[in-house]
């Protein structure tokens, strides 16, 4: 074995042998099977039989021992907790009840008998909780929670997203501020789940997904050393700005800082976005500076520039090195790789954005890309499609998520692009645009309620018009059989499917319509007609159909009758045979 | 060229889905299911060879029904990719049920996509079929190699463990199917007056 035998069919296209495409419903089929509980092998089967006749009553008093271990002995599990930071994802055991953890999740847990506290700081977490327990997650800071979600007997996500980049420095040094800058989504998979936030009680169906913005400052008590004369149920936003001139005036920078942040959580302007980058020219603050510098530098029309020079800031130095040296591409695009990996596509799309301001890369193109697309994000999609080359090959990137990247419509509403979608512009913007939606987000919190009355809307008019469609599309008198005459639309052919075949009965047609199916090998569908064809009109053949498709679905009884119908012909037993079925026996 | 070389790589199942499919989330499965239904199909369809059509689809849903039920256990940690277990568990299945003999006779319509297609040259379509003819008068054990190899792009390693065998018995299968390939090839191409290469 060399090289050379690599290329020894180099000279033929082995493509030219094409398979067909895989047949059309297969994936209905196989869910369905794969729903269906295993049926345990003749193998199996028999070495079970075999099993019962050696250890008889053995095996009766094993049961018993077994059922007072589990009956009379069970206890609620130990009472424990603990900090945990998952460094790579992880799973976490909290008795019954377990977690996924994602690489970066950190969280606190405590469980007392059946009921467990965890607060979720920040990442992902998929949870699957126990009949048995009583799981209460609060997500964001103690004290300052974003959301409260309970739940029992259920399977759900939980996922705390950061919204800038400052917020690793603004969380070192408060919790108040910590909940003006995380946002929470929960995924409900299976069960029911509650959830609070903003004093809003919230009942998250299965199937559905409810995103919950941080609460307004007002909602928290603010900590005093940072927001002078602004006490628990406030949002003085003129108190936060007089303690910031007061601040800066003592060269307390860091602390006017942060009061003017505050302030803007509590009402955006450009103003205040403007004061915010003069302070962070005081206070050093680099990561703010480039949040808030460029747009507010436009609209203010260089004052910024000028006082961060009077003050004795570099501002030269800073954006030239940033530009040319300290411009950091793989740091954030590795980050955006292991968000990506995690499911955590928010912030692996910042990330890869982040990257790109530094170095335009192909591959961190299509990384943001497929973020773009997880997340649904029509415009950015589509922008990053034409970034690629609008490459036919990556349309079915974005379908799968519903997006058809090479024909997308534009967006009806207008606002900054990728490249100006930064806070202040979203605010003098009026918050249009998709990219604005997170801002909007932590500055609208009160519409909590609304926006998820808007989606559960949606969701129910989605569902309407699907349950339209399919019965505009199914509306058939075999489609009706099929389905058990399900629906508006088939009641007028329940009589027929109720009494006696009528001289119109088409026993010809659904035989047709069924050796299709069989050939197709949808065998239930196969089966119904024939069944009807059967009604009908009795036919042998129709019957050995209706036998190979009931051997096909494994479906013992009725293989058993069609075959004794049938004359209980020996040859006719081997049809069975290999779908584990004995029609004879 | 090898098919290999040209066949579009596919996008690995993201970490999200898969650990949804993992927890029984039949959404993921769909998605799991549409995403390597096509390879799956085309495998088994390739290994049949001769076989029926029916065949194909039944092993195709079987394949995926032991892939779904068995997912909780698959590491994706693990050495093994998910296509690359998925490929394993069709291959394996599909090798056991030709061994069993076929119950009843249907129609070989196994090449009629091939032919049917309009857009195919005539050329194209006449190497295909000798292609077919060649791959499918391998002996079983070479013809899964060579499949496995050629369409699926697995490694030498990957195969011996998806067939059980050792990595040395993968090759000399895999030279010896492609030689074999390569004399048919050479053998009919000329009669068909087509040059290739």
């Amino acid at each position: 074995m060399d090289e050379n035998d690599d290329k020894l069919l180099a000279a033929y296209d082995l493509t030219a042998w094409d398979a067909p495409p895989a047949p059309a419903g297969m994936v209905d089929r196989i869910v369905e099977r794969a729903r269906m509980p295993a049926a345990p092998s003749m193998k199996a089967a028999w070495k079970w039989k075999r099993a019962v006749v050696i250890v008889g009553s053995a095996t009766v008093a094993l049961a018993a021992v077994a059922a007072l271990v589990v009956f009379g002995t069970e206890r609620a599990p130990q009472n424990g907790g603990g900090l945990v930071r998952a460094t790579n994802a992880q799973r976490l055991d909290i008795g019954p009840s377990f977690a996924t953890l994602d690489a970066g999740t950190e969280l606190h847990w405590q469980r007392r008998g059946t009921h467990v506290d965890v607060v979720q700081l920040k990442g992902g977490a998929v949870w699957n909780v126990s009949a048995k327990d009583t799981l209460v997650i609060e997500t964001g800071s103690p004290g300052a929670t974003v959301a409260s979600v309970e739940a029992t007997g259920a399977s759900l996500r939980t996922e705390v997203q950061m919204l800038n980049r400052t917020d690793a420095r603004v969380i070192g040094l408060g919790s108040a501020v910590a909940a003006l800058v995380s946002i929470t989504t929960v995924v409900v998979y299976e069960g029911h789940v509650k959830a609070t936030s903003n004093g809003q009680v919230v009942n998250i169906q299965s199937g559905s997904t409810a995103q919950f913005p941080p609460s307004a400052p007002g909602n928290q008590p603010p900590e005093s050393q940072y927001a002078v004369g602004a006490g628990p149920g406030t949002c003085d936003t003129t108190l936060l700005g007089k303690a910031a001139d007061a601040d800066h005036a003592q060269g307390n920078y860091v602390d006017a800082l942060i009061e003017l942040k505050l302030s803007y959580a509590c009402k955006a302007s450009a103003d205040t976005a403007a004061r915010i980058s003069i302070e962070a020219c005081h206070a050093n603050d680099r990561p703010t500076l480039d949040q808030f510098y460029p747009l507010s530098e436009r609209s203010m029309g260089g004052v910024i520039y000028s006082e961060c020079k009077a003050a004795g800031f570099d501002t030269d130095a800073l954006y030239e090195s940033k530009d040319k040296t300290a411009c950091d591409e793989k740091t954030p695009r590795q980050k955006g790789e292991d968000f990506l990996n995690n499911g955590m596509d928010t912030a692996a799309l910042a990330s890869f954005e982040q990257s790109l301001e530094c170095k335009d890369d192909t591959q961190v193109v299509k990384m943001a890309y497929i973020a773009a697309c997880r997340l649904k994000s029509k415009d950015k999609a589509v922008s990053y499609f034409k970034r690629l080359g609008s490459q036919g090959s990556l349309v079915q990137v974005c379908m799968r998520w519903g997006i058809d990247p090479a024909n997308a419509p534009p967006s009806p509403v207008t606002g900054p692009n990728d490249a100006t979608c930064d806070e202040v512009s979203c605010v003098l913007d009026n918050y249009k645009g998709a990219c604005c939606t997170p801002f909007k987000l932590v500055h609208d919190s009160q519409n909590i309620p609304l926006m998820i009355e808007g989606a559960k809307r949606r969701d129910r008019e989605l569902q309407q018009k699907k349950l339209e469609q399919q019965n505009q599309a199914t509306c058939d008198e075999v489609s009706c059989v099929l389905n058990n005459n399900a629906g508006a639309c088939c009641a007028k052919y329940k009589k027929t499917a109720a009494t006696p075949p009528e001289p119109t009965c088409d026993a010809a047609g659904a035989r047709s319509k069924g050796e299709k199916f069989l050939n197709d090998g949808q065998d239930t569908q196969a089966l119904s007609l024939f069944e009807l064809s059967l009604k009908c009109k009795p036919d042998t053949q129709v019957m050995k159909m209706a036998y190979i498709a009931t051997c096909r679905l494994k479906n013992a009884t009725k293989a058993k009758a069609y075959y004794a119908q049938l004359g209980a012909q020996p040859s006719l037993i081997q049809v069975c045979k290999r779908f584990g079925i004995d029609p004879s026996q | 060229m090898t098919a290999a070389a040209v066949l579009p790589r596919r996008e690995p199942l993201d970490q999200l889905t898969l650990r949804r499919a993992q927890q029984g989330d039949e959404r993921a499965w769909r998605v799991l299911v549409e995403q390597y239904q096509q390879p799956i199909h085309a495998l088994i369809w390739r290994l049949l060879a001769k076989r029926s059509r029916h065949r194909c689809e039944d092993l195709t849903q079987e394949t995926f029904v032991r892939v779904l039920r068995a997912l909780p256990t698959f590491d994706p940690t693990g050495s093994a990719t998910l296509q690359t277990w998925i490929l394993t568990i069709a291959t394996r299945l599909t090798l056991n049920e030709m061994r069993r003999p076929e119950p009843f006779a249907l129609p070989d319509d196994l090449d009629a996509p091939a032919s049917e297609r309009a857009d195919a040259t005539a050329d194209r379509r006449r190497l295909g079929e000798a292609i077919a003819a060649g791959v499918g008068a391998l002996p079983d054990a070479q013809r899964a190699v060579f499949v496995l190899r050629e369409y699926h792009e697995l490694e030498y390693s990957e195969i011996a463990t998806a067939l059980e065998i050792d990595l040395g018995t993968v090759k000399s299968r895999l030279a010896r199917a492609r030689a074999a390939l390569r004399d048919h090839l050479a053998g009919a191409l000329p009669e068909l007056g087509v040059r290739h290469g």
